[in-house]
């Protein structure tokens, strides 16, 4: 009878441990959905073409600045961190919400605007519009509104919206092999308003 | 190659042209057409790669952005080319992210696999040709491979290309066949019309002996100097035959005259022979009645039986001298009558039959056989031929034993009359080819029986050879005794 017992309870062991190992396997193999952003804001970059200047005015790396709370753990930095791109390395930043220098803007490559900047994101747009920094923000109607791609979650999917008119008043060129992967936008008068 | 051989010079001539020109042209059709289809298909896979690699390019997004709908829509666009039948972008790790697929095409493929072309091409071209082409592209970005591009097409467009190219081939092929024939049939000439030429000049030749006839020259090339060598020679031989001509005619007239002069001379000769056989007879026969007309005389008025002994031997003597003018008259007479007479048609086997019977009966002690040819006919004097079988016959009596048979033979051999007399008795003498001259007679060797003046056997020899004919003497093969054969040409018609 005790052998039973250790038996079954050797089983429950070998079970458990079963389980444990399955569902971790399932969470390593399920992309997270900030991850899956932080991998294609990364994307963006590999099929966006900067200024000459504004790419030889920073030595081996992509800045890749976070503009308010960073909405991304630290394995979806992880990813992105250190990537090539451009010949260069991405470099991830992040600028807690507070009043930006230009000379801080003006480092960024790309600039993503988190949600918690949401209330002050026309100021910000303002501000980056004038310099050739690739806005990206998963904030709903952000390209709408004079930003640049916008990333929106379809299910288990990322889609995403591009607006062609701010990308070109900010000297960037984007490839058409992924402007047909998008929703095209157009900046509205009333929300820049 | 035999009947190739046997050909006219002109057909062998545009065969061989024909030919030559046909296997160099087949053979670079040939050559061509398989150029040309290497090259087609290495078009199509050119073709094949680059859409591949357009779409790849197109597709960098598709896969950056893990967006297959649109990666389906860039395959999509190959619907428009009718000969891909199904093409796929797979993921950098080999799994399949966007797929094209067309009924349409597959179909097509199923139905060209079946046709026969299809059969004939892929067993021509063992496979090469058939089927599909499959080409596949990686694609890179950012100097990384990030997926596959394979794209399949058919082979319809290249078979409708390929058929049509072949058609003209096909139709080049012929227009060249017909161009070169047209073109043969004219060339030809260049040759053969010097040879044909040529030719029949040799065949007027050998047909009238002509050497006046001359071969026109079209060129200054071999065959030009062959001709003109040729006309060279028939001229050489047409003044060697005129020359040949003028001897010959001279050599006649020379022959003539001499012929003249011999006939005259032997006419005097035989004249001379027969005045004198004639002087020689008168004045003997005047002067030998002196003497008989003496002899009697002294035989009357002596008494001695000594003297008529010599008186006996004297008249023998006179009387042989006498039949020795005669014979000797007679035949200077029958030499001079021989070549004067006219010869006739007559029937040879009636004339030795006729003799034969009165042979017969002038002889009864002999026997005589005779094997006789009724239709021998020739040109001759019937009195003469009864001549020379009279000579004939009594010679072999003459010379044969009592009651052995006496054959006389008249055959047709080849167109001569063969009169044969054989008799059994006394063999002919060793120098047997003397015995037809004149006054030549072995009866001093003691094998004749009677006087014999020679004169018998050359009269046969003088009456045959009045008849175009020869005459021969020989020993029988098994017994002892002679055959005469006398020979003259039958009457032709």
């Amino acid at each position: 009878m005790e052998h039973i017992n250790n038996a079954l309870r050797f089983l429950a062991v070998l079970i458990l441990t079963a389980v444990i190992s399955l569902t971790a396997f399932a969470q390593e193999n399920i992309v997270s959905e900030d991850t899956l952003k932080a991998l294609y804001s990364y994307k963006f970059t590999l099929f966006t073409d900067w200024p000459e200047e504004k790419l030889t005015e920073s030595n081996d790396t992509l800045e890749f600045c976070i503009i308010g709370k960073n909405p991304f753990g630290q394995p979806a930095l992880d990813t992105i961190q250190g990537q090539p791109a451009k010949d260069k390395s991405i470099h991830v930043e992040v600028y807690h919400s507070g009043v930006l220098s230009e000379e801080s803007l003006n480092h960024c490559h790309v600039a993503f605007i988190s949600a918690s900047e949401t209330h002050r994101m026309t100021t910000l747009l303002n501000s980056l519009q004038q310099f050739p920094i690739l806005t990206i923000s998963d904030i709903p109607g952000f390209s709408s509104r004079g930003g640049m791609i916008t990333l929106i979650k379809s299910g288990d999917h990322i889609k995403f919206e591009i607006n062609l008119g701010a990308i070109k008043q900010a000297k960037l060129t984007m490839s058409s092999k992924i402007i047909e992967l998008a929703t095209m936008v157009k900046t509205s008068n009333e929300e820049r308003n | 190659m035999m009947t190739l051989r046997n050909l006219p010079i002109k057909t062998k001539l545009i065969a061989m042209m024909m030919l030559s020109a046909s296997i160099g042209i087949f053979v670079m059709a040939v050559v061509i057409s398989i150029n040309e289809a290497v090259t087609m298909r290495h078009d199509i896979e050119a073709e094949l790669a680059t859409l591949a690699q357009v779409i790849g390019s197109r597709s960098t997004g598709s896969l950056t952005f893990n967006d297959p709908r649109t990666a389906n829509e860039n395959l999509n666009a190959l619907a428009t080319k009718k000969d891909i039948v199904y093409a796929a972008i797979y993921q950098e790790d080999g799994l399949l992210f966007a797929e094209y697929k067309t009924t349409a095409g597959n179909s097509s493929l199923q139905q060209q696999d079946s046709s026969r072309l299809t059969r004939i091409l892929h067993f021509v071209s063992a496979g090469k040709f058939a089927g599909t082409i499959e080409v596949s592209n990686d694609i890179n970005f950012e100097n990384k491979q990030i997926g596959t591009v394979q794209i399949q097409s058919d082979m319809t467009t290249f078979f409708v290309k390929l058929l049509r190219y072949l058609s003209w081939v096909v139709i080049t092929l012929l227009g060249c066949f017909a161009l070169s024939f047209a073109v043969s049939t004219r060339l030809h000439k260049l040759i053969s019309t010097p040879i044909l030429d040529l030719q029949a000049v040799t065949s007027t030749l050998a047909k009238d002996d002509d050497y006046s006839v001359r071969i026109p020259i079209y060129s200054s090339d071999e065959l030009g100097n062959l001709i003109n060598s040729f006309n060279t020679m028939l001229e050489q031989i047409e003044i060697r035959d005129q020359k040949l001509a003028e001897y010959s005619k001279h050599l006649e007239i020379l022959v003539d005259e001499r012929t003249g002069e011999l006939t005259e001379a032997n006419n005097r000769r035989i004249q001379w022979l027969e005045n004198m056989a004639k002087f020689l007879k008168h004045e003997l026969k005047n002067a030998s009645i002196g003497v008989k007309s003496s002899l009697e005389l002294i035989e009357r008025r002596s008494q001695q039986p000594s003297i008529n002994i010599y008186l006996e031997r004297a008249k023998k003597s006179l009387n042989y001298m006498n039949i020795l003018l005669t014979s000797v008259s007679n035949a200077s007479s029958l030499e001079a009558m021989i070549y004067k007479e006219p010869l006739n048609p007559v029937n040879l086997g009636l004339i030795v039959k006729s003799q034969i019977d009165e042979y017969k009966l002038s002889y009864p002690q002999y026997q005589f056989i005779g094997d006789i040819d009724h239709h021998l006919n020739i040109m001759g004097n019937e009195d003469r031929l009864r001549q020379l079988l009279d000579n004939l016959v009594n010679n072999a009596i003459e010379h044969s034993h009592l009651r052995t048979p006496v054959t006389v033979n008249l055959l047709n051999n080849a167109g001569i009359a063969e009169i044969s007399v054989i008799n059994e008795g006394v063999k002919l003498p060793d120098d047997k080819d003397k015995i037809f001259d004149l006054f030549v007679s072995l009866r001093d060797a003691g094998h004749w029986k009677s006087d014999n003046l020679g004169l018998g056997l050359y009269l046969v020899k003088l009456i045959t050879e009045g008849h175009g004919g020869w005459v021969q003497a020989s020993d029988l093969p098994d017994k002892a005794g002679a055959i005469f054969t006398v020979k003259i040409p039958q009457l032709v018609n």
